[in-house]
């Protein structure tokens, strides 16, 4: 590897040994990695879910109380009290069950359901493949390195490590990411080491006080590019995301299946009733009827139900929109965001904060899109780089657009752009 | 052979009610309705019937006779005061079952009405009984359950129901609840329309 740093020189403080560990890190391993790096907005996804849920109980109870409260015949606690109660364990308590026993399921599925999306996710965006990563714990930080990229972080940029049954995850200060480590792989001395480590180099250890790994110096840059990233930039991100071709092509299967699934409930709703019913008509009666109810009621019930989803879908992009700005909103009060410089050489392109130097080579690349006031530089590997329109002042722009253009289509890549 | 011929004559006369009938006894009912009561039937109870929480007038009719001992027969004419919506007569008794949510909850009620294990005998449809149409349904009750005969007409916009109940099993059944239904009417012509 040609443009991993050079060892530092050794500090003064008593520092753990520099050792390296080599990894393959799979897609189960970054399904964990992003499940770990978001899991305070899954638990609140989950929480909201439950507090909807506890909305619903609350309303049906206070219906259930007001209908016991007339049926007892509104003379006192007593009839209202024996009225409820068996009204709650009766068939005018029904409901409740009924949406609450579907909810907890979802409830106790909702982690696996997030991991499924998450596999179809990356499935989509080709990010399923095993890779191998080298990581080298210094002193002063950590160098992580692929086949086209490599990353030197500071001890000021890392966050500590976080253990899991099956992976150590090495956290990163103010950056969307997280190192994911494969437990399997690593030996029980490995573990050691790397915690020892962990404990100097952090945001709040000695480590700071150490020079972060050299980076290997490339001469002039062809074009340099400073910005702040915003939460607005981190929204556009994530509405790219939103319309990607997967995400597209699962949004309408689900739209697809919205309408299925309407067509399907009046009908269910009755036999469930039905069902239900301890005076019920017997089957040879009722079917006749219920095959009428499709002619004379079912299709407008089915054609309401169709109307709701049809404007749920014309209302969709807003909601998608929206639903980026409030996710962006919140990934912007857990992150400070750093000025960050873009440097394009020939052979490879750099992206810099304080204490944090990614490099990637051109070969890192899979295509550009431009999207409102936004480039967006797709990795193979992760998620795309975002480059504002505001950081391309003056002549940067053409610039900037002749030497990405150039690099990414040298290295036989697709460029594409979307409204 | 001459039991048999008589079934068959009943039948015939339960069907097209061409029998000539002796009218014993003439009663007004509530809302200007009328009826003729067959020979050993009487009203149990005021002729104005009693008014039920559903907002139902009930007139409850019992049957004396010797015949009516076995059968333990009797009919119940059930009224509302509420005027129903719509054209004329027989259409707001098409417009009765029209859906069949409506069909469905009637024959519930029917079924329910005659208790557990009870069978359709004659579905639910719109039969002619006298000079009206009447919405009709009979059930088959399981042994030593009543069976029931349930007919529904609108007269001068007024809902009248008749519910009667016999323990007879043979094919003919509720024939004086039928003579009852088709001596129904409004006790003067000039009252029609006054709704």
């Amino acid at each position: 590897m040609g443009i991993l740093p050079a060892v530092p020189r050794p500090s003064e403080a008593a520092s753990p040994e520099p050792f390296a560990i080599d990894a393959t890190i799979t897609l189960e391993d970054r399904i964990a990695a992003a499940l770990f790096l978001y899991r305070d907005l899954f638990a609140t996804a989950r929480r909201r879910w439950l507090m909807v849920l506890a909305w619903i109980v609350i309303v049906l109870l206070f219906v259930m109380g007001f209908q016991a409260w007339e049926g007892s015949g509104k003379d006192g606690l007593q009839a209202f009290a024996t009225r409820f109660f068996s009204d709650l364990t009766g068939i005018p308590g029904l409901p409740l069950p009924l949406i609450l026993v579907p909810a907890a399921i979802y409830y106790l599925l909702q982690p696996a359901i997030v991991r499924r999306r998450l596999r179809l996710w990356y499935r989509d965006e080709k990010l399923d493949q095993p890779f191998t990563g080298h990581y080298r714990f210094e002193a002063g930080g950590l160098v992580s390195a692929t086949a086209d990229q490599t990353s030197v972080t500071a001890c000021r940029r890392l966050g500590g490590i976080a253990e899991t049954a099956g992976h150590v995850f090495i956290q990163l200060k103010d950056i969307e990411d997280v190192i994911v480590l494969p437990k399997p792989q690593l030996s029980p001395d490995q573990v050691e080491k790397l915690k020892a480590w962990a404990s100097l180099c952090h945001v709040d250890g000695p480590g700071t006080t150490l020079p972060a790994p050299e980076s290997e110096t490339s001469g002039e840059p062809n074009l340099t590019i400073r910005f702040v990233p915003t939460e607005a930039d981190r929204a556009a991100t994530l509405t790219w995301q939103q319309e990607r071709p997967g995400m597209r092509r699962r949004r309408w299967r689900g739209f697809a299946m919205a309408f299925l699934v309407a067509a399907a409930i009046p009908p269910l709703l009755i036999v469930f009733a039905w069902l239900l019913d301890p005076q019920r008509v017997p089957l040879r009666y009722t079917v006749p009827l219920f095959a009428e109810m499709f002619v004379t009621d079912f299709w407008k019930w089915i054609l309401g139900f169709w109307a709701i989803i049809g404007v749920i879908v014309l209302l969709h992009p807003w909601m998608r929109r929206s639903h980026a700005r409030q996710i962006s909103k919140q990934l912007h009060k857990r992150l400070r965001y750093y000025e960050t410089e873009f440097r394009f050489y020939v052979d490879h392109l750099d992206t810099l904060q304080d204490g944090l130097h990614n490099r990637f080579r051109w070969a890192a690349f899979d295509g550009l899109e431009r999207k409102d006031d936004y480039f967006l530089l797709r990795l193979r590997l992760g998620e795309p780089l975002t480059v504002p329109m505001r950081a391309l002042d003056g002549d940067r722009l053409a610039i900037f657009e002749r030497l990405v253009k150039d690099h990414i289509e040298t290295a036989g890549n697709k460029i594409g752009e979307t409204a | 052979m001459r039991t048999l011929a008589l079934v068959v004559a009943r039948a015939i006369a339960g069907v097209l009610l061409v029998l000539p009938v002796a009218h014993a006894e003439t009663v007004s009912l509530p809302y200007d309705l009328m009826i003729d009561l067959p020979e050993g039937w009487r009203v149990d109870g005021p002729e104005q019937g009693k008014l039920g929480t559903d907002g139902l007038r009930r007139v409850q009719l019992i049957c004396a006779t010797e015949a009516c001992e076995k059968t333990q027969e009797t009919c119940t004419v059930l009224m509302r005061r509420k005027p129903i919506e719509g054209d004329d007569d027989a259409a707001k008794v098409r417009a009765l079952y029209e859906s069949p949510f409506q069909r469905y909850l009637r024959l519930r009620a029917v079924l329910r009405n005659t208790r557990r294990d009870a069978e359709i005998l004659k579905p639910l449809e719109l039969v002619k009984i006298g000079e009206r149409d009447w919405y009709r349904v009979e059930t088959d009750a399981r042994h030593n359950y009543k069976s029931g005969f349930f007919a529904e007409t609108v007269v001068n916009g007024l809902y009248v129901g008749t519910i009667c109940k016999s323990c007879e099993t043979g094919a003919v059944r509720h024939q004086d609840g039928l003579r009852i239904l088709t001596s129904l009417k409004l006790r003067a012509l000039k009252a029609a329309g006054a709704h």
